[in-house]
């Protein structure tokens, strides 16, 4: 048993396993109410219709954001053009915020005296509504907000590949088949891993769908312990079938991981010359669409807050929410990384061994956030325990708990294209495991290490779902304060802050690029 | 003389397959032996265990008279066996430069950085790469990286050199240059090696002896003169396989 | 990177990350609430710098977007982190006090609050109340054929023409379950039934149908008066109308401050719910957008704010209110799932 086999599996059992446990020891707060055994879902007509639907659903969505990523990845991947990398960019930008507030923006965008009811007309405006309050505007809000994490696995694994086959192809059939029948093909595993992820986040989600009004499984889970609900067993139980549903989900992505590389790895080709793939200008108008689509949901929140007086006063006493939201990313982004490489090098490594540390983790990523808040509560709120649960650490357990397996699966993915001789070599040539680790093992996931570092910290910055339950009083971050000042506060106060959210995700995002950018030419 | 490398009673297995049955071999210092046999026989399997890469089930393995694994248990980390490994695909490492390779190794040592400095570009040197200490592994040509694998692998003075078929892939030219300087370093460094391969050829030009695998056990372990001669039915395809290689040889 | 710099990084995080887990100044007071951010906040900063307390808040969100600082604090019960619970309604409370989770106080500037509005044994305290009112579209509905009353949601003339928010949560559960108590369980079954089959839109929040309506999507639906008063501020096209008036009355709906038991500042809990139950905060809250209902007489209100005193309040004990949400909260959550009812 490797060391990342047991550090990964102690931070799952500290991070999940133990506040689960302790959530089901819980004394149910509401009297009366007896706790169904986990196969009630199963055995409910209502429930199990809505369980079906909502896998239904995440499954839709996840297949429209992987034929959509891999298009875009391809398109993005095989084109030099300064209106298809606009574009891109345009597309990206809904990852940078949580979902419900790109549903907001939609919502606003389309009200009455929006740009829609303005420039489009009514009667287009009350059928797009119609259309969005309902299971396919939350399908539509999830593929918006997700697909562009398919793009970006796609583009990984198409600049990662060798250009010999696209060449000989391109020579033979021409650059159009070579796109299809070869780009695209070699991109497969990345767009379905992509997919994969997108289903077991859209199962998960909770906020979206309630301001929506669309009924899901998560949903009734969630009401387990909303409000005046507190029934921890019971949401518990009830969480246990969406779980078996996301396993499913889950040995898809494990299959695809024995294809090869999904994320770079220093072994990376640099992917084909789009000189070779033609013009581009289908793939131009795709990238430019896609951000156009992807545009929508900012213009409804930029349009928001240039119709409210005073947008600007928001800013000033969202400061201290900013200052908040760096200090849980850096105290959670530091340790997701580092077990993520640990974790995923023992995982690729010696998989048999992480089976309880992934299947684990997996649960923290699957299970609405508040099931797993409130076990962080029971676990942690004690005398002895008052400086976890009183300041920071208990919201980055929380993070670490939620995006551990997301972290150890992309740098198991990464580790699969290294060959194991490699470190076998300096494991008989040189004692002392820091040294190996340092000079051998890590240095050709450099690229996937700031990949997952930027992807980890983006995930943090937009996270509402976990943090929500747990955080110390007064220390709100600024997704949290959105969306306890969305109720009635002026609208364009809210839009301003979600701006304030865009922009600080741009700015991570810019960064990792330069650091990106820097090594290559390094 | 002294031994080397001893090994008794040694069983692997690998799954449920067992890949050594009771495998018993000596070399002596400064002896070298070629390991052969056909694909699947357990010839990486042996070496990787001497390495210390793979557990066996059963036997010991003794390495300059020290036993260094026993049983299921490893005694001895693979970095304190004082063995080297040349792998079948080099495993370089594809971020390091030549010269870094070189101070990788000898950085368990405790060595001052000029030393470390000084040995790294004289073993470079002894291979022909003293001009190349800068470049990386996808810089060089393939027999520069061969160079530069056994650079690396002699670099930590081993009492025992392992080699599992690093000269598989390459031309007759290349590979009758490598065999050549493999050759002359083991006579420099004096170190015992295990020299794992399925060609003739190779086996001829570096070892003295040759130890033969066939379905998980050792089936002839002597002189390559003894296996041309012998006449078992068994062993009748790799003799006359030598006997070509030696006319080719003394052509 | 080179290593040096990867460890500066490294480094950074880590000090970044400590920096945030330094222990708060000593004089401080934690309060969770469930009254909008919006409106509560100015309140809690101007306490802040009128007693130089550090209040330290944890607000709800609309109510069906959070696990609600109620939650939280029966999690928390083992050992209460808040000292003062702000709950905008007095049903919350009430299950905190079944639980044995609130420690009485009287506040002096108590003092005015009619006895309708507040315990007796000092166990919660209300102040500034908002109502459940009709918010209607004035371009749909012309004055003449306006709603009055509860009822009409069950008129065929408003068939799938009106919204409720999600009887699951916050005010719209306390006002089906005060409905409940008026009418008894059968009618009140009834009712939900009504509401079904007149295709009444079940909206995810008071926030979301007073959108609703203001977009014209409705014709009118229940809300609370902070939002009414929220979308006749924007300029929507809305109307509001207090129902029932003359019988079952409007369901007038305090906001209550109650002390936790074995909190963990109780001086500085006392100063803050001083603080909150005075007439200064009623003020405050009836200027403020969300133009709250002052429960004593004599607090000035801007025009269009009425004191509780000037509309037909429904009769309604709150205790018994807070057992009937808990012992009904079940069946509308079935309801809502349509998985059964009450």
């Amino acid at each position: 048993m490797r060391a990342g086999h047991v550090l990964s599996g102690l931070a799952a059992a500290l991070c999940i396993i133990a506040p689960l446990v302790a959530l089901a020891l819980m004394q149910s707060a509401g009297g009366s109410a007896e706790v169904a055994p986990p196969w009630f879902a199963l055995t409910d007509p209502v429930l199990r219709r809505l369980l079906a639907a909502s896998t239904a659903q995440a499954a839709i969505a996840g297949a429209i954001a992987g034929v959509c990523g891999l298009g875009l990845g391809v398109a993005l991947a095989t084109v030099r053009s300064s209106w298809g990398r606009a574009g891109a960019v345009l597309h990206m930008l809904p990852l940078c915020l949580p979902p419900y507030l790109l549903a907001l923006g939609l919502v606003h965008g389309l009200a009455r005296g929006g740009p829609v009811d303005r420039y489009l007309g009514s009667s287009l405006r009350v059928v797009v509504d119609g259309v969005l309050h309902g299971p396919g505007g939350f399908m539509m809000i999830q593929v918006l907000a997700l697909t562009p994490l398919v793009t970006l696995l796609v583009l990984a694994a198409v600049r990662g590949m060798d250009p010999a086959p696209v060449e000989a192809g391109a020579l033979s059939r021409g650059p159009s088949v070579a796109l299809v029948r070869i780009v695209a093909r070699h991109s497969l595993p990345a767009a379905a891993a992509g997919a994969t992820l997108v289903f077991l986040l859209t199962l998960g989600e909770v906020a979206v769908p309630m301001l929506l009004g669309v009924q899901t499984y998560a949903g009734t889970v969630f009401a387990r312990l909303a409000d005046l609900s507190f029934l921890p067993g019971e949401a518990l139980s009830r969480s246990l079938p969406m779980v078996l549903v996301a396993l499913a989900g889950t040995a898809t992505l494990l299959r695809l991981d024995r294809g090869g590389a999904v994320l770079p790895s220093a072994r990376a080709g640099h992917g084909p010359a789009p000189e070779l793939l033609g013009s581009g200008a289908i793939r131009v108008t795709a990238l430019v669409t896609a951000g156009l689509i992807g545009a929508a949901p900012l213009v409804g929140l930029a349009w928001m807050a240039a119709s409210g007086s005073d947008p600007l006063s928001a800013l000033g006493p969202a400061l201290e929410s900013v200052g908040r939201t760096l200090v849980y990313m850096a105290g959670a982004t530091v340790p997701l990384v580092a077990l993520g490489l640990l974790g995923g090098h023992a995982w690729a490594r010696d998989p048999a061994k992480q089976t309880f540390s992934a299947g684990a983790a997996l649960l923290g990523l699957t299970l609405p956030g508040v099931v797993l808040g409130i076990g962080l509560i029971a676990l942690w709120n004690r005398p002895s325990t008052s400086w976890i649960y009183g300041g920071s650490a208990v919201v980055v357990l929380g993070l670490m708990g939620r995006y551990l397996y997301l972290a150890q699966r992309a740098f198991k993915v990464a580790f699969n294209a290294v060959p194991a001789a490699e470190e076998e070599a300096a494991l008989v040539a040189r004692k002392g495991v820091p040294a190996r680790w340092l000079r051998v093992t890590a240095p050709p996931v450099r690229r996937a290490t700031l990949a997952v570092g930027a992807a980890v910290a983006l995930l943090i910055l937009r996270d509402l779902d976990t943090i929500l339950t747990v955080y110390p009083p007064g220390g709100a971050t600024l997704a949290v304060r959105i969306l306890t000042l969305e109720a009635n506060a002026p609208p364009a106060q809210t839009a301003t802050l979600a701006l304030l959210q865009i922009g600080l995700s741009a700015l991570l995002g810019l960064a990792f690029l330069a650091a990106i950018t820097r090594r290559r030419t390094a | 003389m002294t031994t080397s490398l001893a090994i008794t009673g040694l069983r692997v297995e690998l799954g449920r397959h067992m890949v050594l049955d009771d495998i018993g071999l000596t070399i002596a210092d400064g002896e070298r032996v070629a390991l052969m046999g056909a694909s699947g026989s357990g010839k990486t399997t042996l070496v990787r265990t001497i390495a210390g890469l793979q557990l066996a089930i059963a036997g010991t393995v003794a390495l300059g008279g020290r036993k260094v694994s026993e049983g299921r248990h490893s005694l001895v980390a693979p970095s304190r066996r004082r063995i080297s490994l040349v792998f079948q695909d080099l495993a370089l490492w594809p971020h390091m430069t030549a010269v870094q390779h070189l101070l990788f190794v000898l950085g368990g040592q405790s060595l001052s950085r000029r030393k470390a400095d000084e040995l790294a570009l004289a073993a470079l040197d002894d291979v022909g790469l003293g001009d190349r200490a800068g470049s990386r592994p996808a810089e060089l040509s393939g027999g520069e990286r061969q160079r530069l694998a056994l650079a690396r692998a002699l670099a930590p003075r081993p009492e025992l050199l392992l080699l599992d078929e690093p000269f598989a892939s390459l031309d007759l030219p290349l590979k009758l240059e490598m065999t050549k300087l493999l050759r002359q370093r083991q006579q420099a460094g004096g170190f015992s090696m295990l020299h794992v391969t399925h060609d003739p050829l190779d086996a001829l030009r570096t070892a003295s002896r040759i130890v033969l695998l066939e379905e998980a056990a050792v089936v002839f372990d002597g002189r390559a003169s003894e296996l041309i001669r012998d006449e078992t039915p068994a062993l009748a395809p790799i003799g006359a396989a030598l006997r070509e290689a030696l006319e080719v040889l003394t052509d | 990177m080179t290593r040096r710099r990867a460890v500066l990084i490294a480094g950074l995080f880590v000090v970044t990350a400590a920096l945030g887990c330094a222990r708060a100044p000593s004089e401080q007071v934690v309060v969770y609430t469930s009254v909008d951010q919006v409106f509560a906040e100015p309140v809690l900063l101007a306490f802040e710098q009128l007693s130089g307390i550090n209040v330290r808040a944890v607000y709800d969100t609309e109510e069906t977007k959070s696990t609600g600082v109620l939650n939280r604090l029966l999690a928390e019960s083992q050992h209460p982190r808040a000292d003062v619970f702000w709950s905008g309604d007095p049903i919350r409370p009430q299950i905190l006090i079944t639980r044995g989770l609130v420690a009485p106080y009287e506040p002096a500037s108590a003092e005015g609050i009619p006895a309708a509005f507040r315990a007796m044994d000092g166990t919660w305290t209300g102040f500034s109340a908002r109502a459940r009112v009709i918010l209607v579209n004035t371009e749909l509905v012309p004055e003449g054929e306006r709603p009055d009353s509860i009822r009409d949601y069950l008129e065929p003339r408003w068939k799938d023409r009106t919204a409720i928010a999600n009887p699951a949560y916050g005010t719209t559960t306390t006002h089906i379950a005060a409905l409940f108590e008026a009418w008894g369980d059968e009618e009140g079954r009834a009712f939900l039934t009504g509401l079904r089959e007149n295709g009444v839109r079940v909206a995810a929040s008071n926030g979301e149908v007073k959108r609703l309506v203001a977009a014209g999507e409705v014709a009118w639906g229940v809300v609370d008066t902070d939002d009414a008063a929220v979308a006749v501020e924007s300029g929507a096209p809305v109307a509001v109308i207090f129902p029932d008036d003359g019988d079952l009355g409007t369901l007038v709906i305090p906001t209550v401050a109650v002390r936790i038991a074995e909190s963990p500042n109780p001086g500085p809990a006392e100063a803050l719910m001083d603080y909150l139950v005075s007439a200064e905060v009623e003020r405050a809250l009836a200027e403020a957008a969300c133009r709250q209902m002052p429960l004593r007489a004599g607090v000035p209100t801007p025009r269009g704010v009425r004191s509780v005193a000037e509309i037909d309040a429904m009769e309604v004990d709150y205790p018994t209110l807070g057992d009937a949400v808990e012992r009904l909260h079940p069946g509308f959550l079935a309801w809502a799932e349509g998985t059964g009812g009450p």
